[in-house]
């Protein structure tokens, strides 16, 4: 039983041009079949910390190991490490030419290089696990934003990586639909997969998450098991922001379970 | 006034037909070169390659700031004086280089109006840079670009009188050498202008076709 | 089809409406010409030593010094102005009342006098050939009939008799048609053409600018007279300019302007020439 943490972050900054870090300075660590949850104000640098561990933002100090390797930015095979990370956007970014069935299957043939049938057979089976059984056939655009994030979702799991990102994958939705996604990223969390997920979402951070880290400014203020951190949050830019959000109706599905 | 004198016309009808078939004849192999051309330079434009999108930039920006004609006589008079070419093959060449100019800008406009979200997903997913652009990226952008990129082709064709200038016998220059021996002017240019209004109108509707075909999702 | 009235107007403007009148209900172009001062002459300027564009761009040559002794012959301070034009339309532009004379080495021919009034002839000429001397090898006797066969290729200038001859002696070589004559020169000159056909005065003196890569077929193969052109039915200033036509060659005048320009050839300095 592998005891090392799944991702590793020690001391990762990130400038941007300009001068002005959009993240200082960050060390955590993420264990295996952990979910862990990434909170903060607007512009804190809590998306750019995500986009760190998949490449999409490259690191200028510090360093990031997943699973065992160290992904030093410039020898690094990012693309074979993405097959390992899957990522989920706010915006969904399913490929909107393609029908929801073969944005599955593309990914699998062309990256993973497996057969159709076996591909079109997972995609099914992920479809229907998100709930979308009888729907593969739908273009994206004849989808519902909580269907099309859904998808999105099961699109990065066809991959079988080891680590999911989620980057707001809530925020873009019509409340009724915030809902089905959550209920996804649950199961998934409670089937062992590794998680990072940005959200404003309390309700799920509280109930899903092990533990959550709160950034301000791009740098790492507190950090610590979920429900201390949001109920109980030790510094006071922490308890602030903890107030504010849960002020808010939208800031908390605090009811849900 | 004017007398009208189309009776005069008909028997230069062969002649008429054999230089739209050398106007066709050009425009198709120039649309073809300047296609390939604007392809490779639109996209080198795009990639993260410093070097290579410099160079097509510089490529766009020479060929759209000066004028087709400069760059026919520049091929058939210059380079032609030490390098044999043929009326057809520089007018082809000349109207690829400069037709491919622009249509690298309309495939790079068509590749920047893609969402950035669609590169970033397919990254995620762990396809290379090429194999996103293959199977994610490109074919959105071709469909964008499929209007403008009509008009681009239309605008080659008219553009193909330019030959006439250095001598390919196309629709332009026969309709000019008919003129000179039968002075109808007239006649002669309306009739060339319907032709290649019909040319110019049934590529303007293949296009529209497709779009339609392309749309369907 | 039924032409609007917008675009039967367009016609008639782009025709010269006004053109002549059977019953010379408008004022005549002679009158005009008087009653303004100024003698318009189109010309298509290229064809040396005829017309020619010196160093300064004013129009020079034979033709030039016939239109200033027209103007001269006028009288009343009437002053000469001459209207470039491409030659192909020429016609179509006399008849749009760009200018109201032709002077500019045209040749006439029963094709063009359907379209226009042609005065006597000034001048008497024939298409002669210039070879590319890479290709051909000059000798006596050479005549046109030597240079048809296939594979050759014939350089002429669009819409002059040039090309017409060309189009009736050769027919297996090809023909080609060029913008102008120092295009169609260029062509010979480069090697793309065999040879070209066109008026003897210009071949003589083309091809003593590139004797190394060119050279003569002098002896005129057509008979070509070159006269004025007026627009059709403009018979008092086409009748005049044949009395004109008649003085300048009674008085002297033309054999000493073919003196300067055939024989002597002072000119050739003022103009700038293609180099070997």
């Amino acid at each position: 039983m592998n005891t090392e943490p799944m991702v590793e972050m020690r001391g990762v900054s990130r400038r941007f041009p300009g001068g002005h870090y959009g993240v200082r300075g960050v060390t955590l660590e993420v264990q295996r079949g952990e979910t862990l949850v990434i909170m903060g104000p607007s512009g804190s640098g809590k998306s750019t910390l995500l986009r760190c561990v998949n490449g999409l933002e490259t690191l200028d100090e510090g360093e990031i190991i997943i699973d065992g390797m160290h992904v030093n930015h410039l020898t690094t095979d990012w693309n074979k490490v993405r097959e390992e990370v899957g990522m989920v956007f706010q915006g969904f970014h399913l490929f909107p030419n393609r029908t929801a069935l073969d944005n599955l299957v593309l990914p699998q043939v062309v990256v993973r290089k497996r057969p159709v049938s076996e591909a079109k057979a997972t995609a099914l089976r992920l479809l229907d696990r998100v709930g979308l059984g009888g729907k593969e056939s739908r273009y994206p655009a004849q989808l519902s934003g909580g269907e099309k994030q859904r998808v999105a979702i099961a699109r990065s799991l066809a991959m079988s990586p080891k680590v999911m990102l989620f980057d707001e994958p809530t925020s873009a939705l019509d409340p009724e639909m915030i809902l089905e996604v959550l209920d996804v990223m649950r199961s998934l969390a409670r089937e062992g997969m590794t998680m990072l997920v940005v959200t404003h979402e309390i309700g799920f951070a509280r109930e899903v998450a092990q533990r959550a880290v709160f950034l301000d400014a791009g740098v790492l203020v507190e950090a610590g098991l979920a429900r201390d951190l949001i109920d109980r949050p030790e510094t006071s830019r922490c308890r602030a922001f903890m107030q504010r959000i849960l002020r808010r109706p939208e800031g908390g599905i605090a009811a849900w379970t | 006034m004017y007398t009208w004198h189309w009776d005069e016309l008909p028997q230069y009808a062969p002649l008429i037909a054999a230089a739209t078939a050398r106007t066709l004849q050009i425009s198709v192999v120039s649309i073809l070169l300047g296609s390939v051309l604007g392809v490779v330079a639109g996209l080198m434009r795009v990639q993260p390659l410093k070097p290579l999108r410099f160079l097509a930039a510089a490529y766009v920006e020479l060929l759209r700031n000066i004028p087709l004609m400069l760059v026919l006589y520049l091929i058939y008079f210059g380079a032609g004086a030490f390098l044999p070419v043929s009326p057809f093959w520089a007018s082809a060449l000349g109207l690829s280089i400069f037709e491919g100019a622009y249509v690298a800008e309309i495939v790079r406009a068509g590749i920047e109006s893609i969402d950035r979200g669609q590169m970033e997903a397919a990254r995620s997913l762990g396809m290379s840079y090429f194999q996103s652009m293959l199977h994610i990226v490109a074919p959105q952008a071709a469909r964008r670009s499929l209007p403008p990129l009509t008009g681009q082709f239309v605008s080659l064709v008219k553009d193909s009188s330019l030959a006439s200038l250095v001598s390919y016998e196309e629709l332009m220059l026969v309709g000019r050498q008919i003129n000179s021996r039968i002075f109808s002017p007239f006649e002669v240019f309306l009739t060339i202008g319907a032709i290649y209004f019909a040319i110019c109108l049934v590529l303007s509707l293949l296009s529209r076709w497709q779009e339609a075909r392309l749309a369907r999702p | 089809m039924r032409p609007s009235i917008p675009l039967l107007a367009l016609l008639l403007g782009l025709t010269g409406c006004g053109g002549p009148a059977p019953s010379g209900e408008r004022a005549s172009t002679l009158d005009r010409i008087l009653a303004t001062r100024v003698l318009r002459i189109g010309m298509n300027p290229g064809y040396a030593p005829f017309e020619m564009v010196d160093t300064n761009g004013s129009i020079i040559g034979f033709d030039a010094d016939v239109a200033h002794y027209v103007a001269g012959q006028l009288g009343n301070g009437v002053r000469v102005e001459f209207r470039k034009s491409d030659w192909d339309p020429i016609i179509a532009n006399l008849n749009a009342g760009k200018f109201d004379i032709i002077l500019s080495g045209m040749t006439r021919t029963p094709q063009r006098a359907l379209r226009c009034d042609f005065t006597d002839p000034y001048f008497e000429t024939g298409q002669a050939l210039l070879v590319n001397r890479a290709k051909h090898k000059p000798s006596p006797g050479l005549t046109v009939r030597d240079f048809d066969r296939p594979g050759v290729v014939v350089a002429t200038k669009l819409g002059t008799t040039g090309e017409i001859a060309a189009r009736k002696f050769f027919r297996v070589a090809t023909v080609k048609t060029m913008e102008t004559e120092s295009d169609a020169a260029l062509e010979v000159d480069a090697g793309r053409a065999d040879l070209m056909v066109y008026d003897q005065p210009y071949i003589a003196i083309r091809a003593q600018e590139s004797p190394a890569r060119t050279f003569a077929v002098l002896d005129p193969f057509t008979k070509e007279y070159l006269a004025m052109a007026v627009r059709k039915g403009d018979t008092e200033l086409r009748d005049w300019l044949n009395l004109v036509i008649f003085e300048l060659k009674a008085s002297g005048t033309w054999d000493s302007l073919y003196q300067t320009w055939f024989v002597r050839m002072p000119w050739l300095a003022r103009v700038k020439r293609p180099s070997s």
